[in-house]
């Protein structure tokens, strides 16, 4: 209705317009009064069109909504495509795969979860490893809700777009699916059709990762530990929601995990031990022919630093000093991140973000898990310069 | 002091830009520093703000580069020193940290 009588308006002020061009001398300027008052009519009518359309579409924006055509939806795929082709595996493309679509479509969110294991007794209950931090947080035990989104690409294994725009693309291998990416709505509102189609472009590829054995050298999710665990992923959120990604809250969904068994504890160590071969690999980077000995250099001085901190960790424990303990963390965390010892980067950023937070109700168990993880990469650091020592 | 003043300039080049990067953790600096100089910048390293606050004394680079986080005088606190001496009003000065909470990037 409002785009008819806007047509109707322009047209009414381009035909004044025209009369007023050839109207005798005294009735131009009562023309020209008139295609003014319509053009204005007409830009107030397409302006209350526009409005009517954004508030429908949930715009509020003073943006014009874009939408994405066919052309370049393929192109987004093929993008996607080749990111999943060139990672160097599994775990690596199904990140790639949800940075592309996060910055093509403007995603407000993507989390990459693993599907580490799904209960045989209860279809609705998975174990999932967060995508953050590069799977390197704990396998949490989530029950999933049969409505979402989520649930339904793990059972169905296809490509699902929810009623409010976010989608979930499930990776199957051998018709069990091993991973699943979450999107969030898109900013710009697309057709849930062409989501679909655009997403399943990726899910053949991403299978033929998950189903490739060498592609899984370097991308076995951590194993379960007490207390560990990641669900939500939006790294714009507050300081207090970030700690709700590690420790399960009231309104949590998710089952708490139970206190793994010593097999998984071992399991757990080894896993802490293990610095990971791709970090070490990017630190050799930087000393090609290995002249320098960047890489020895490098783990000594982590040594060095373990040295220093680890007493000043102990001592803040006993006392317990919080804002000594939260420096030690945050210093650990970077160092040994860069070393590749992702599971103790990964417990002293939980520490540190538990005590920014002020709740230190989990950190003795945390506490622990930091101390028996440094000494496990102390031990492999020991292993790995014990020869040329 | 603990410094570790970087090779000058080759004759004939331009000369580097000079940075003096300061950080308390070992691997930090270590790898900060291998990374700046491979990218051409001559490095100063001081590993807290007292002792950069000390060098800067007699000292002008064309970029500081500080840690967030650290013992004693800070990053935060080392830049607001380093703004009250005269002629550093203007100098850039970069905070490095793996603080990622929007306080701590708002006070950066």
């Amino acid at each position: 209705m409002l785009s008819h009588l806007c047509r109707l308006s322009f047209w009414l002020a381009a035909l004044a317009a025209a009369l007023a061009l050839m109207a005798p001398p005294q009735l131009g300027p009562w023309l020209t009064g008139m295609a003014c008052l319509a053009t204005v009519f007409a830009w107030g009518l397409w302006r209350a069109g526009l409005a009517r359309t954004r508030r429908e579409r949930g715009q509020d924006s003073g943006a014009a909504p874009a939408g994405f055509g066919a052309p370049a939806l393929l192109e987004i795929g093929l993008r996607a495509g080749r990111a999943i082709v060139a990672a160097a595996s599994f775990d690596a493309a199904l990140l790639e795969a949800g940075k592309v679509f996060k910055c093509e479509l403007g995603l407000r969110d993507v989390r990459a979860l693993r599907i580490a294991h799904a209960r045989a007794d209860s279809a609705d209950i998975a174990e999932v490893v967060d995508g953050r931090d590069a799977f390197c947080s704990a396998a949490r035990r989530v029950r999933l809700d049969p409505t979402s989104t989520l649930a339904r690409a793990v059972m169905l294994g296809q490509v699902v777009v929810g009623p409010e725009g976010g989608a979930a693309l499930p990776v199957q291998v051998d018709g069990r699916t091993v991973a699943v990416l979450e999107l969030g709505a898109p900013v710009v509102p697309m057709a849930a059709a062409a989501f679909g189609d655009l997403l399943a472009l990726a899910q053949a590829p991403l299978s033929r990762r998950g189903s490739h054995p060498a592609a899984r050298v370097s991308a076995e999710p951590a194993p379960a530990q007490p207390g560990g665990g990641a669900l939500h992923d939006n790294a714009r959120r507050a300081p207090p929601t970030r700690m709700a990604m590690t420790f399960p809250r009231a309104d949590d969904p998710s089952t708490p995990t139970p206190p793994c068994d010593s097999d998984a504890a071992d399991a757990a160590r080894t896993a802490a031990g293990r610095l990971d071969p791709a970090a070490l690999a990017k630190l050799s980077e930087l000393d090609p022919g290995g002249a320098n000995q960047l890489v020895r250099r490098v783990l000594s001085a982590f040594c060095a630093s373990a040295a220093r901190l680890m007493p000043q960790f102990e001592a803040a424990r006993a006392g317990p000093e919080l804002a000594a303990l939260r420096y030690v963390s945050h210093t650990l965390k970077s160092s040994s991140a860069s070393i590749g010892a992702l599971a103790l980067a990964q417990t002293c950023s939980e520490v540190e973000n538990l005590i920014r937070s002020a709740d230190t109700r989990q950190l003795a168990p945390l506490l622990d898990t930091l101390s028996v993880q440094m000494a496990d990469v102390l031990r492999e650091i020991d292993a790995m310069l014990g020869p040329q020592a | 002091m603990n410094l570790s003043q970087s090779l000058p300039a080759e004759p004939g080049l331009p000369e580097q830009p000079k940075v003096l990067l300061v950080d308390d953790d070992e691997v930090n600096l270590l790898l900060t520093t291998i990374a700046l100089r491979e990218r051409g910048f001559a490095i100063t390293e001081a590993t807290s703000g007292e002792q950069a606050l000390k060098v800067l004394a007699g000292w002008v680079p064309d970029v500081v580069v500080l840690d967030a986080l650290m013992p004693g005088l800070d990053g935060f606190e080392s830049c607001r020193s380093l703004r009250g001496m005269p002629g550093f009003e203007s100098l850039p000065v970069l905070m490095l940290t793996g603080l990622d909470d929007d306080a701590s990037i708002t006070r950066a």
